[in-house]
């Protein structure tokens, strides 16, 4: 059926899962420290959402993206 | 023996019925020899026909027919052709027209070269039959000896004409209790452990399956195995893009020996031999490399395993043992599973990286046991399509299934499932399944997303919450809130900035102290300077928020920044002035001077606390 093949090899390698899960988990915990940390010390009317959304986002992305190599590195495939 | 009656009335209506057939087969060909040899000696029968046939018709013939009596396809595990090389033919199951279909199950054997008329050739058909061997007796002691039967057509069963045939039965032991039928042409020799019939040189007909009493051969012999069947397997294997490939594999195992005779006793079992029919442990072989080895079973009964890799490190070797013995009659189950890298089953096209190839085992690793049925799901990745998949063999039935896992959010996985009924693998067969499929793009990508997106929805509430006050307000309560929620904005920073406030006049203080001890001008002027500079950018700042608060406080608060600055700078000239005059005169009045002024500004800023607090309370 398929004549040149060779083999797959995913994006990451399976031996830095565990690497960049807590790297990226910690990248995000601090993130989302800034997050609340900004949350709590400004008040309701001079926070500026843009600001919120891109710290959120950048946090869930580390957050995200590391938590999936956390999975990833226990053993649980997706 | 207790298939023979059956047997008997199927294989009288054949005979009855045969000439129907001749067309689909053609009369052409015609078997010259067949020599039969059936090995007995393990539980799976392997039962070899090695044929010469002649082309006696006037075309080329290319297409060679194999006949099962339906009895005995139905525990057919595998029908192996090859020619006189020893290359493998390509056998399938052929639908036949006639009166036949019902009872013959037919198979194609496509011959790699055309039989030109009057020319010969040669080919060896081999066949395993799981579940063939009967008990007899069927119940024995724990320490009997297990005695087996075997019955089979005493001529050969094919869709041709036959001139000469032998058939040869080779036992497990030299226990060879009786056989039948006795003939003119028939031995047994014990030490070689078989039984012998032929030649018979008398032309049979197609179909032919004897007259009389002489229609099946049946060996009685001791048999010291089990008879393992596995009634059931079910292999769910999940492949995942991040480099893994999952099996799970569950199994249903079946000891079709003699039973036991009575109620089963620990005594007998520990202080005699173990039972050579009872199965002691379960073997698999599963292709190296692989991690994650794991088995349970659902009565904790297999709790003792050893696992080795093989020499040349293409299997694992694993060994279950059960604690009790699985007699004959009994039953045990368990899974299996496993992880294989993916480098090692999954390729890409290199053209087209879009593309993947899946090439796992066709069997499950408890190979040289008969199943009865093999169910395999293949779960490829969410957002694989175009899915082609190559058998090495004929499957039963397929079907597509979704199957929603972890994080299939938008899309579930794509299940390619089949069953083979029948189903029995040596090691030396061919045994590659291969699934073709198209992945890529997006797709990639959908599940780190979602995670994302996990994270990032709480992210988005928490911000949103901030934005609303989830009440019924009065009128005019909202204007109210607001107001509230700005003081406590500015009393948080006013706070915030006094304490940038008193670090400068910290910094002040200090230089005073410095100047006291080495009188150096120019620095103390430059500090003065930088003071009075960021002090003044900082009150004025809190003086523009000042402006928001309510009047009285307002006031209050610039008299205590204004006084409070001052009272430091006053400090600061005390403190500076008292050591750059003189350092032993008027100490004592010059001391007390700088502690009445330390207190005032204590003073002041209580005041000033005391006022933040209370708005804070009013609010």
């Amino acid at each position: 059926m398929v004549s040149e093949i060779k083999p797959f090899s995913p994006l990451v390698h399976i031996s830095q899962f565990g690497n960049l899960a807590w790297t990226l988990l910690l990248v995000g915990a601090l993130l989302a420290a800034w997050f609340f940390i900004y949350e709590v010390t400004t008040g309701k009317f001079e926070r500026s959402l843009l600001k919120e959304l891109v710290i959120a986002l950048l946090s869930s992305v580390f957050l995200g993206i590391g938590g999936m190599f956390l999975l990833l590195s226990i053993g649980l495939y997706f | 023996m207790r298939r023979l009656p059956l047997v008997c009335v199927i294989a009288c209506g054949l005979a009855a019925g045969f000439a129907s057939c001749d067309k689909a087969v053609g009369s052409d060909l015609v078997i010259t020899t067949v020599e039969r040899t059936i090995d007995t000696e393990k539980p799976v029968v392997s039962s070899v026909a090695a044929i010469t046939f002649a082309n006696e018709g006037a075309k080329g013939v290319s297409k060679f027919f194999w006949a099962v009596p339906k009895w005995q396809a139905n525990f057919t595990g595998w029908i192996l052709a090859e020619d006189e090389r020893g290359m493998p033919l390509e056998a399938t199951e052929y639908e036949m027209e006639g009166a036949e279909s019902e009872e013959v199950v037919h198979y194609k054997v496509m011959m790699k070269r055309q039989i030109e008329p009057k020319k010969t050739a040669a080919i060896q058909v081999t066949m395993f039959l799981g579940n063939a061997l009967v008990p007899l007796p069927r119940k024995i002691n724990i320490d009997d000896e297990h005695e087996v039967v075997y019955s089979d057509l005493l001529y050969f069963f094919t869709p041709y004409r036959v001139k000469e045939q032998w058939l040869k039965i080779k036992t497990a032991t030299k226990d060879i209790r009786s056989y039948k039928p006795k003939l003119k042409n028939s031995s047994s020799d014990v030490s070689k452990r078989t039984v012998s019939y032929g030649p018979f040189t008398k032309e049979t007909p197609p179909y032919y399956t004897g007259e009389g009493d002489k229609q099946f051969v049946s060996v009685h012999c001791s048999m010291p195995k089990p008879l393992p069947i596995l009634r059931r397997v079910v292999r769910d294997i999940e492949v995942s893009h991040w480099g893994n490939v999952f099996f799970h594999e569950s199994f249903q195992l079946y000891n079709a020996a003699a039973g036991l005779k009575g109620e089963f006793s620990r005594i007998p079992f520990m202080t005699r031999r173990y039972p050579p029919h009872a199965i002691e442990k379960l073997t698999a072989r599963i292709p190296y490399p692989l991690q994650g080895l794991h088995y349970y079973d659902h009565i904790g009964n297999i709790s003792t395993s050893t696992v080795a890799i093989s020499k040349n490190r293409t299997y694992v070797r694993l060994d279950l043992r059960p604690r009790y013995p699985i007699l004959g009659g009994w039953n045990a189950d368990w899974q299996l599973q496993y992880n294989v890298p993916s480098a090692s089953v999954l390729f890409v096209n290199k053209t087209r990286p879009s593309q993947h190839v899946l090439n796992i085992p066709f069997s499950h690793p408890i190979k040289e046991v008969y199943a009865e049925e093999v169910i395999t799901r293949i779960a490829l990745p969410a957002g694989s399509h175009d899915i082609q998949i190559r058998f090495p063999r004929e499957v039963q039935k397929q079907w597509k299934e979704v199957k929603w896992g972890w994080f299939d959010v938008f899309q579930g996985r794509p299940v390619y499932a089949f069953t083979s009924d029948r189903y029995y693998f040596t090691q030396t067969l061919q045994d590659r399944l291969e699934v073709t499929y198209e992945y890529g793009g997006f797709a990639t990508y959908e599940k780190p997303l979602v995670i994302i997106l996990f994270f990032f929805i709480p992210y988005a509430l928490y911000i949103l919450s901030g934005r609303f006050t989830l009440r019924i307000l009065k009128e005019g309560e909202k204007e109210q809130l607001d107001r509230i929620e700005m003081q406590k904005t500015i009393i948080s920073h006013l706070r915030d900035l006094y304490e940038d406030v008193s670090h400068v006049n910290d910094g002040l203080l200090t230089a005073a102290a410095s100047y006291r001890s080495r009188p150096i001008k120019p620095h103390w002027e430059a500090a003065k300077a930088s003071h009075e500079k960021n002090s003044t950018r900082i009150v004025t700042h809190m003086k523009e928020m000042i402006v928001n608060l309510p009047q009285p406080q307002q006031e209050k608060l610039e008299v205590f920044l204004k006084s409070v600055q001052e009272e430091v700078v006053k400090l600061a000239n005390v403190k500076a002035a008292d050591e750059a005059a003189s350092p032993t005169s008027k100490k004592t009045t010059k001391g007390s001077e700088s502690d009445t002024l330390e207190r005032k500004i204590v003073d002041l800023e209580n005041q000033f606390f005391n006022i933040l607090e209370s708005l804070e309370q009013k609010a």
